[in-house]
């Protein structure tokens, strides 16, 4: 297939080999499950039960009426012990339900296998919904909305992330590798789902094993009438972000503050299909994902199904403890992932990953003055001038930032920053001119 | 090599000639387009302090100066560097009349001290910006009503009133033009504006369960009520279990039991 270069981009070592060959373990429930109420992007969830009240695994705990929202389900049997604010791995704090564990596994849906077939998409997409399906590769966008594009619009193209070009993680690659078929049957409810004539699995070349399993299970489950094809693209990060991804493969451009919808296409990842998968046809509400546990500071590096909710300390656990004193905990991977301040902060649905790093893989370096080079703009995928920020948000210029420099198209990848030979927080000024504008409503 | 005359007469003469023409027609366009400008806003502008602090909302000390002068409902005390003096000053320029103004002068509401045990959440590197370390899990600190420490306040004072010292800001009452630069820029809004002299402040605004608080900073407002029982005015209450004093009610002679009594010192005379 055809693919187009995408503008810019690094090429950082990947890291992948630790977890990479690790087979997917399914995790102990935890002793106490923090599950947040805001584990996707829009307004939180409100707490159905309260304190003392007994849950069992798949019961729906939180619900919110707003439009852009998701269901959060309890991952644990149990009683609730409090509903408070808890250590949040992307937003620092935020209301939690605490269920602590009575022992006992009970679950509060019919498992069942369910024929998708006979579904109009409709239907699929209000068992989405129901079982709080959001995107699984980091932004958690409620998938029920990607799936409903505004009527004036319709979806052409479908394409399934399997690129995970962010370093050391491999949740995504093992996930194609080991339940290829369930991903495959989850896309072709996708498929259903958006009415989409075109579907394109894309995964990077680093991921050759991946590629083969990907490739088998379409075979198998093939649709003769409406095939769905297999896009290998070359390996480069951001290659997994949602606009990269596109331009790859189609040669179209998003908008400038447009969505993909607008041209036809969106773009799920793996993970999503595979709950897809689980939502309609097994029933059962996305409560536990795949999670890779790695960085030269755990013992025993590898892939885990764990509940969500589970807190990091007992992820580290799970994955044999520490082998040495981490100094920097990300969240995700460590491009765009978020650096973690305690290890009670737990999984909520986006979390692809924790990597745990030790005082000399975690460098930090002291930043010195712009030399003028031009290699944060000749890698920016998006064609941004992250200098020309940095320099105007010295100045406090932030309705030129945002207005002349297209502050808003920048997705916080890090290419600028990781090319930086002065070494300087290209990504924090940027950031923190987001946070400016914001805060000053520019 | 001679020098022609006559060419450098007819030179002259050319030059010369269009320098009248230019000259007259310039002096002709002054007088037919002058723009009017009441003088008042000169004399206004005499009296203001010049420092462009942009305390009264105008951009710099000439356009308030215009505003004053121009506009009938702008009040003649914004100017707050100035204080009551330029008041008056412009109270005869203007004609409007003035009102009672106090010297402010702003604080630092909160007494968090990394040395004296306040915790702390994570070893903070990268930008020395207040905003962006508050975007990252809000703030290093566990008290997030708390001072971040990186001095953007000091960083915008026009007057260096302001000083960083081991991540606290000190501010000098007596430079402090109270122009508000510094609140406008906290992005914790734990700077605030108080009358001057500093009068009986409870300094933390911690709304946190109290009895989280004393855990993450041994100088915060435990909410225990001490001070409100040990008022004789009525001047002291509870909001959010946050201690409130209402200078109003404070007489001047107090023997200021509630600052005794407070048994974290959070709650100063300064």
């Amino acid at each position: 297939m055809n693919t187009f270069p995408f503008p810019g981009g690094v090429h950082p070592p990947d890291y992948k080999e630790p977890t990479s060959t690790e087979l997917i373990e399914v995790a102990e429930p935890p002793q106490e499950a923090v599950i947040h109420l805001l584990q996707h992007t829009g307004a939180p969830a409100a707490p159905l039960v309260k304190v003392k009240d007994e849950v069992r695994t798949g019961q729906q705990i939180g619900h919110s009426d707003s439009f852009i929202t998701a269901s959060v389900h309890s991952s644990i049997t149990g009683t609730v012990v409090a509903v408070e604010p808890r250590p949040h791995p992307v937003y620092g704090e935020s209301k939690a339900v605490v269920v602590a564990n009575s022992g006992f596994d009970m679950i509060d849906y019919k498992p069942m296998n369910r024929n998708w077939q006979d579904l109009q998409p409709a239907d699929i997409i209000s068992y989405i919904r129901q079982a709080g399906v959001v995107g699984l590769g980091g932004a958690a966008f409620p998938t029920h909305l990607k799936l409903t594009p505004p009527p004036d619009k319709k979806i052409d193209v479908l394409l399934i992330n399997g690129a995970e070009c962010e370093p050391f993680l491999t949740s995504d690659d093992r996930l194609m590798r080991e339940r290829a078929e369930e991903v495959v049957e989850g896309i072709r409810i996708l498929k259903r789902a958006t009415g989409a004539t075109q579907v394109i699995v894309v995964i990077e070349d680093n991921k050759q094993l991946s590629i083969s399993s990907m490739t088998q299970a379409l075979r198998k489950l093939e649709d003769s009438l409406n095939p769905i094809s297999l896009c290998v693209i070359p390996t480069r990060y951001p290659q997994g972000s949602e606009k990269q991804m596109i331009y790859s493969v189609t040669g179209k451009e998003v908008p400038s503050g447009g969505l993909p919808v607008d041209i036809g296409v969106i773009v799920q990842n793996v993970g999503t299909a595979f709950a897809v998968f689980e939502a309609v046809v097994r029933n059962k509400p996305l409560y536990e994902r795949v999670v890779t546990v790695t960085g030269d500071c755990v013992e025993n590096p590898g892939n885990f199904v764990v509940r969500i909710g589970t807190p990091f300390r007992q992820l580290v656990e799970t994955a044999g403890g520490l082998s040495k004193e981490p100094v920097k905990i990300i969240s995700g991977g460590p491009m765009m992932g978020i650096a973690q301040y305690t290890l009670e902060s737990a999984v909520v649905k986006g979390t692809s990953g924790i990597v745990l790093m030790s005082a000399e893989m975690a460098k930090v370096y002291e930043p010195s003055n712009c030399i003028r080079c031009g290699f944060c703009i000749s890698h920016c995928p998006q064609q941004l001038m992250p200098q020309m920020i940095m320099k105007l948000a010295t100045k406090e210029k932030w309705t030129e930032i945002k207005y002349q420099y297209n502050l808003m198209d920048c997705m916080e990848c890090g290419c600028c920053a990781y090319s930086c030979p002065a070494k300087i927080p290209l990504v924090q000024w940027i950031k923190l001119a987001k946070y400016k504008t914001r805060m000053l409503k520019i | 090599m001679a020098i022609d005359i006559t060419a450098l007469g007819q030179v002259l003469a050319t030059l010369g000639g269009i320098g009248a023409v230019m000259g007259a027609g310039l002096a002709a366009a002054s007088q037919k387009f002058a723009v009017e400008i009441d003088p008042r806003i000169e004399e206004a502008l005499g009296i203001l302090p010049g420092i462009n602090c942009g305390a009264c909302g105008y951009p710099g000390c000439s356009g308030y100066a215009q505003a004053v002068i121009e506009e009938a409902d702008v009040k003649i005390s914004l100017c707050s560097p100035g204080g009551a003096s330029v008041a008056e000053k412009l109270a005869v320029i203007t004609g409007k009349t003035p009102e009672k103004t106090s010297r402010k002068t702003a604080i630092l509401k909160c007494v968090q001290d990394k040395s004296k045990g306040s915790s702390v959440k994570y070893e903070y590197s990268g930008l020395e910006d207040c905003a962006a370390v508050e975007t990252l899990h809000r703030g290093a600190f566990n008290c997030t009503f708390a001072c971040v420490g990186l001095g953007n306040c000091a960083a915008v004072c026009p007057v260096d009133a302001i000083v960083m010292d081991k991540g606290r800001p000190q501010i000098n009452p007596e430079k402090c033009i109270a122009c508000g630069m510094c609140v406008k820029t906290c992005p914790r809004d734990v700077l605030t504006l108080v009358d001057f002299p500093g009068k009986v402040q409870v300094y933390c605004r911690n709304t946190k369960k109290p009895n989280t608080r004393k855990k993450i900073c041994p100088s915060a407002c435990i909410g225990c009520s001490l001070c409100l029982k040990n008022c004789p005015w009525d001047a002291i209450e509870m909001i959010e279990m946050v201690a409130v004093v209402h200078h109003e009610k404070c007489p001047p002679d107090c023997e200021k039991p509630c600052l005794s009594k407070c048994p974290t010192k959070a709650i100063l005379g300064r």
